[in-house]
This record gives C-alpha cells, structure tokens and sequence, in this order.
C-alpha cells in the first residue's frame, strides 16, 4: 500500500514513517502542512494519506476535502491527538476513511490500516461508538433512500455500522467474505457514498437502521 | 565510537514504538534496549541496563506506569536523563534530578541559593 503522511510535528512523522516502513508499507512522500499534502497527493497519488489535523497554513480537514474531491480513489485517514467530536464528525462528513488518534497502540494501527487497504473503516471501536452517538443524536429527519437497501443488505450494514470487519461479518451471517464484499459494492452504491464509514454515518443519520450498541472486546 | 545505551520504556504507543524504530537506524550510535512499561518487573529492567537515557511516552507514564514511574526512575538512577516523548508537542521534555543532603532548613537555602 503506497502511503503518504502529513504532520507537522517532524518527530511524530519520522518515527510514523520508519514504524511503516519497517512494516513494508510503501512510504511515498512525507510533508508539514496540509498544502503541501494536497500538492504531493496529486504528485504521487497514494492509496492512503495519513493526515493530522491541526498544522500550519492548510490544515488537515481543509486538505481532505481537496483531496477527497480531486482525487478519489485515494483514501484519507486522520492520524491526530484530537479527540474532539466536531473533528471527528466533519472529518467523515468530509470522506475521511477514518480517524485514529495518535496515542493509539502501534500494533493496532498497522492492523488498521492494512484494513484500509481491503475497504475497511480505520478507526477504534471507541471512535466508531462515539460517531454513531454523535449521529443517533444528530437532529436529522427520517430519510427515505431511493433505493432501499434489502434486508440481507440492512442486516450487513447494520454490522459494519458496529465496525466489524468483513471477515467476521462474513461469520456473523454465515456468508463468504466475497459475498459480503458484493453487498457492501451494492450498499455504496445505493447510498451514494464512497466507504463503509460514510456508508454507516449515512445510514443512521436517515433512519435507515436504528442505533445499535457497538460490542467490545 | 562509544555507543550510548538508551532504554525505550514503551506501552507500545505509536509514537514511542515510531521513534523506537526510527533510533535503531542510528545503532553504531545507540545501543537500545526496549522494556514494556507496563510489565511488573519494568523497574529492575531498566535498573539492570543502567542506561544513560530512558524515552517514554507522556501517555505511558504515570498511572499507565505504575510500576516504573519517572519518581522511581529518579530515585532509582539519580543521574539518569529522562526523555518525555508527547504528540501533542513537538518539543521533548528532558527531565534530570540531583540528589543533595539536606538535613537542616539552611542545607536546603543553600540547594535554593546556591553560594557564588
């Protein structure tokens, strides 16, 4: 997975960078500020960005929304010490693949983001839990969906909603991991949205599934 | 060249492990020992490696090192050059100590107005 990083705390960056590497993620540029991310984006067109939030000039909700827009095939993750839930929320409001804090166990982070790679939400089961809070809450009337989803499809959002991975998904519905992939190609593209974390966002906000109570381990 | 022995005291945080992985790359420099923060026997790990520095995390210390705090670091290891990595800084904390006697209220004027 070809990877760019931006954050302008230079030690933050550099030791990300080596942790990737050693990890063999194809690190393919790192930069300070949010210009210089949307610049090197269009340049070298990763498959992922790891963007902090807060530095100088262009900050990292501002690049996002320039990327997303000029260049979707590539995913956004915020990577920042930011726990506030209006970043959070305009963050993927705004197309972020998701949202990782920066004190989050290394070990955990790389599995998260090679989960990126296969369609996957990169974000914590606390940060999933918090986002659909913040949705069930949000003031939105009952949508209706042009087309509606199936109930085989209902049910496998209402799971991704969770922040399941397909794998277990798949388990959960005692489905392949391929059909679940085929559902989730369909759910997107019903829903006019571009990953499984706006899918989620998208679908509690128009009442198309209730709140449901993330699991933890 | 003298390698500088240095212990990564990690609860495995991203940025502690990143810059773990960044250092090893400066190993005719550093010799790094990493030690679980979080592991009961933390303390007598690094007691044992006698290094010159200790890097930890802001986030790893504390209540999320019980048992090898920065106090019984000091205490411990009184020459010891503690590092305090956060992410919310890009500056380090470097935190030293000195031990002195202070048995009486002028020992410890002298510590406070040191002569000259």
């Amino acid at each position: 997975m070809r990877v760019l990083v931006a954050d302008d705390h230079s030690l933050f960056r550099d030791g990300i960078v080596s942790l990737l590497e050693a990890a063999g993620f194809d690190v393919v540029g790192q930069v300070g500020d949010g210009q210089a991310a949307v610049e090197a984006a269009h340049r070298l067109h990763p498959d992922v960005v790891l963007m902090d939030i807060t530095m100088p000039g262009m900050d990292g909700l501002q690049a996002l929304q320039i990327i997303r827009t000029d260049l979707p095939a590539t995913q956004v993750v915020m990577l920042t010490v930011s726990d506030d839930d209006a970043n959070l929320f305009e963050a993927i409001r705004h197309g972020a693949a998701g949202y990782l804090l920066k004190n989050l166990n290394a070990e955990e982070f790389l599995k998260i983001l090679e989960g990126v790679e296969h369609g996957e939400a990169a974000m914590t089961r606390q940060t999933t839990a918090r986002l659909l809070h913040g949705m069930a809450h949000a003031s939105q009337p009952a949508g209706e969906a042009a087309d509606p989803l199936s109930e085989r499809e209902a049910d496998l959002l209402r799971l991704v909603a969770q922040g399941l991975p397909n794998k277990a998904i798949a388990q959960r519905l005692s489905l392949s991991e391929n059909t679940v992939k085929y559902h989730l190609k369909n759910i997107l593209q019903k829903l006019g949205v571009q990953n499984r974390t706006e899918a989620a966002a998208y679908a509690i906000r128009n009442g198309l599934i209730k709140d449901t109570p993330p699991t933890f381990n | 060249m003298t390698r500088t022995r240095v212990v990564i005291l990690s609860g495995h945080s991203l940025f502690a492990e990143g810059v773990a992985s960044r250092l090893r790359q400066h190993l005719e420099q550093l010799e790094l020992l990493t030690v679980d923060s979080g592991q009961s026997d933390a303390l007598d790990r690094v007691l044992v490696a006698q290094p010159a520095a200790v890097i930890l995390d802001a986030g790893d210390a504390g209540e999320a090192a019980p048992h090898c705090s920065v106090d019984k670091l000091l205490r411990s290891l009184p020459s010891l050059k503690i590092i305090r990595l956060d992410p919310q800084y890009s500056t380090v904390q470097v935190v030293t100590s000195e031990q002195r006697p202070a048995g009486e209220v002028s020992d410890l004027i002298k510590v406070i107005q040191p002569a000259g």
